[in-house]
């Protein structure tokens, strides 16, 4: 089954062992367990594919046309297509806000500026939508809650997403036009369902 | 006594009996045969137990690891990912239909490793990123090289 129900006892635990700062941080479960899609997806409101950068070999999607590449600078590139552009100005600031109007996008990366995760503000600003691999959905309340080391050796060993490289938005309007809004409105209902079927996580 | 090129005065001298051989060295020489031959099956029955042992452990462990992972490339070097691909140096056919049996069972992402390993790719462009097509494509493709 690619949706797999896990308690929250064992969630959190396991999230907690991921992203050490999680621990302290304000954050939820918003979906099951699913191998189908990813971080890269989940930021371009897909739900059923996987997204990644990777020439020659087709085992994750990719738009036609966008740079095969793991650079933040490629990434910005690719999402330019979905109707994102860089956010200017500090990070920590004003990029990171909600902004009425505006749907946003965060590129974790290495020091040395490979990407390694996204995440997704919520639609009214709630926090950040996360999508961590093959596990859960997890909505945490700012971007540094899973943030760790940005050496490209930690990475390499699989034991970090880095820091924030990045933060792109769109207008509303340009998310409508892609059908994105839609998208995100019909996943975040299913998950609504999911969760009341099967009992709220909480963390 | 007889010299080395004297001819024997009998035949049964020299020649053992068509009795001996077919009563003895023959039942014997089956009998070997079928000890050694049932010896080499049940080596070759625990070592391919044995390989199968290791790729389950490590490949939970590769799977638990990186569950968290999107990046292809971290996924695939992580260690136990690079040990069951050391492992099919020495059987390759053994690995590639067990990575078929668990993205079958476990849906545990082999694709890469599968590609690698067999030169082969029945992953069609349009089925890119959707993990059920693709695992059906790669049980399809083992079914037609008798590896499932």
């Amino acid at each position: 089954m690619p949706q797999v129900l896990r308690s929250s006892t064992v969630i959190k635990s396991h999230f907690c062992a991921l992203f050490p700062r999680l621990a302290s941080a304000e954050w939820s479960i918003k979906s099951p367990k699913d191998d189908r899609y990813q971080c890269i997806a989940w930021a371009a409101c897909r739900t059923h594919i996987r997204w990644w950068p990777v020439s020659g070999h087709p085992t994750v999607h990719w738009p036609p046309g966008a740079p095969l590449d793991d650079s933040v600078d490629a990434f910005a590139e690719s999402f330019s297509r979905l109707g994102y552009e860089r956010c200017t100005g500090a990070i920590d600031d004003a990029c990171s806000r909600f902004e009425i109007g505006y749907q946003k996008v965060a590129i974790y990366a290495t020091s040395d500026r490979c990407v390694l995760h996204m995440a997704r503000q919520q639609f009214f600003g709630k926090g950040w939508l996360s999508k961590c691999g093959s596990l859960e959905d997890i909505q945490h309340a700012d971007l540094r809650s899973i943030e760790g080391d940005p050496s490209p050796l930690v990475a390499a060993l699989g034991q970090t997403y880095g820091e924030v490289a990045a933060i792109l938005r769109r207008s509303w309007w340009s998310a409508l036009t892609r059908f994105c809004l839609f998208r995100c409105a019909w996943a975040a209902l299913k998950f609504w369902t999911y969760r009341k079927k099967h009992g709220q996580w909480r963390v | 006594m007889l010299e080395y090129c004297d001819p024997p005065a009998g035949i049964s001298e020299w020649r053992e009996s068509r009795e001996s051989w077919d009563s003895h060295s023959f039942d014997e020489l089956d009998a070997k045969r079928a000890l050694a031959s049932a010896l080499n099956g049940a080596s070759a029955k625990a070592k391919s137990i044995g390989i199968e042992e290791r790729f389950n452990d490590l490949a939970a462990v590769w799977a638990h690891e990186t569950a968290h992972l999107s990046s292809p490339a971290q996924i695939m070097m992580h260690p136990s990912y690079q040990a069951i691909l050391g492992m099919a140096s020495t059987d390759k056919t053994q690995i590639v239909r067990l990575m078929i049996s668990d993205l079958k069972e476990n849906r545990r992402p082999w694709f890469w490793a599968l590609s690698y390993l067999t030169n082969a790719n029945p992953v069609k462009q349009s089925e890119a990123g959707k993990m059920d097509k693709m695992i059906k494509s790669w049980v399809e493709w083992g079914k037609q090289h008798g590896l499932t």
